[in-house]
């Protein structure tokens, strides 16, 4: 199935990932959640924990250990802003 | 006309200051290469932000203590960002010329001003002038970092919160290019949120909001303020080498006009100096005969 969430994950000095995902895992406010194709229009803070762009087999496209961020979906279109990262990892 | 000998000591002189003022220009080019390409990188950040923050500032202006304006302004702080080192063109005496017309126009408007100061070179000059300074920093990194911005923009944050000034400014050398740099002074706090027309569009749908506007706010402003001093840093960085490029290329180019004039004036000393010394000979013999 072809990706259809656009994600781009930015830090204070650049753009870390910018690409199409079929899934999105972050540790929100309130506990983790997955953000898939459709999702509705949310805005959330993000907590300490890892951040995971996931393709359509679940494997780990881009992970990033997170201290504190904020995410928001619309249109298909996530953009998660991280202003400390603790350590990152790229497959 | 000097002798020959002394234009050729004048050549050598020149040429020495050319070969260091060129070396200089290289640098310079390195540092404003890569200085532009962190402010060009930090550039997504600064612009999602205020996006975020405009799905949520709209009615929430007035509520949150770091967007709401004071009627009565009686204090301003003034944050002026200069550069540690010189040689640097008329980038610091630019800005510090702006700053001087803000600080009277506050006067005549009958705000007290707290004046902190970023650099060496904005620090030396209010001193000269007696002017009083809050707070002085320097040896800043040549490679700003966002903490450095953390840490200006908490004091910042502080000292308006607690009701010692009512606003906060900042003068900055803008970066436009390697030739221009603008002086610039803009408000920092209150802060003002600007975004693009599309926001518009994106604003329509209804967000869910977790865990809600106000707390989302409480995190974002922070961080806007921090990013906004993080981004003026690097804004002063990329004019502080794109300036010394351009003065170190000035001077670069200035010397190599001098070594050519001069070694033109050494070329005609010279043949002066050898027609002298024929005419000698052709007399001398002359005066055998």
């Amino acid at each position: 199935m072809a990706r259809a969430v656009a994600c781009r994950v930015i830090t204070p000095t650049g753009i870390v990932f910018e690409d199409k995902v079929n899934g999105v895992k972050a540790p929100g406010f309130l506990g983790g959640f997955e953000v898939l194709i459709k999702h509705a229009p949310y805005m959330t803070l993000l907590g300490e924990g890892h951040v995971s762009l996931v393709d359509d087999e679940s494997k780990e496209l881009f992970g990033l250990d997170i201290e504190s961020g904020f995410l928001t979906v619309a249109d298909d279109t996530c953009t998660i802003l991280v202003e400390r990262t603790a350590a990152s990892s790229q497959n | 006309m000097a002798n020959a000998k002394e234009i050729q000591k004048r050549i050598k002189s020149v040429t020495s200051t050319h070969k260091i003022t060129r070396t200089m220009e290289m640098v310079a080019t390195s540092h404003f290469m890569r200085a532009v390409d962190r402010l060009v990188q930090a550039r997504p950040f600064a612009r999602a932000l205020p996006e975020m923050l405009a799905l949520l500032a709209e009615g929430e202006a007035e509520s949150n203590p770091l967007l709401a304006s004071r009627d009565d302004v009686q204090r301003v702080a003034l944050l002026v960002m200069t550069s540690d080192r010189g040689l640097c063109g008329p980038l610091n005496s630019n800005l510090l010329k702006v700053t001087s017309t803000f600080l009277r126009e506050q006067e005549e408007m009958g705000h007290e001003v707290d004046l902190h100061l970023l650099g060496k070179r904005g620090a030396a000059f209010f001193r000269f002038i007696g002017q009083e300074m809050v707070s002085t920093f320097q040896d800043l990194s040549p490679r700003p970092t966002p903490d450095e911005g953390d840490h200006f923009a908490e004091l910042l944050k502080e000292t308006f919160l607690e009701g010692m000034v009512d606003e906060v400014y900042i003068a900055y050398p803008e970066f436009l290019n390697a030739a221009e740099q603008r002086p610039r002074i803009e408000r920092l706090l209150p802060l003002k949120i600007e975004h693009d027309d599309e926001v518009e569009s994106t604003r329509n749908h209804n967000f869910i909001l977790e865990p809600d506007a106000d707390t989302l706010l409480d995190s974002l402003l922070p961080l806007f303020l921090r990013n906004s001093v993080f981004r003026y840093l690097l804004e002063l960085a990329a004019s502080e080498h794109g300036a010394r490029r351009t003065a170190m290329k000035a001077a670069t180019d200035s010397a190599k006009e001098m070594i050519d004039s001069l070694t033109l004036s050494y070329n005609k000393a010279r043949q002066g100096q050898i027609t002298t010394e024929l005419l000698e000979v052709v007399a001398g013999a002359e005066a055998l005969k």
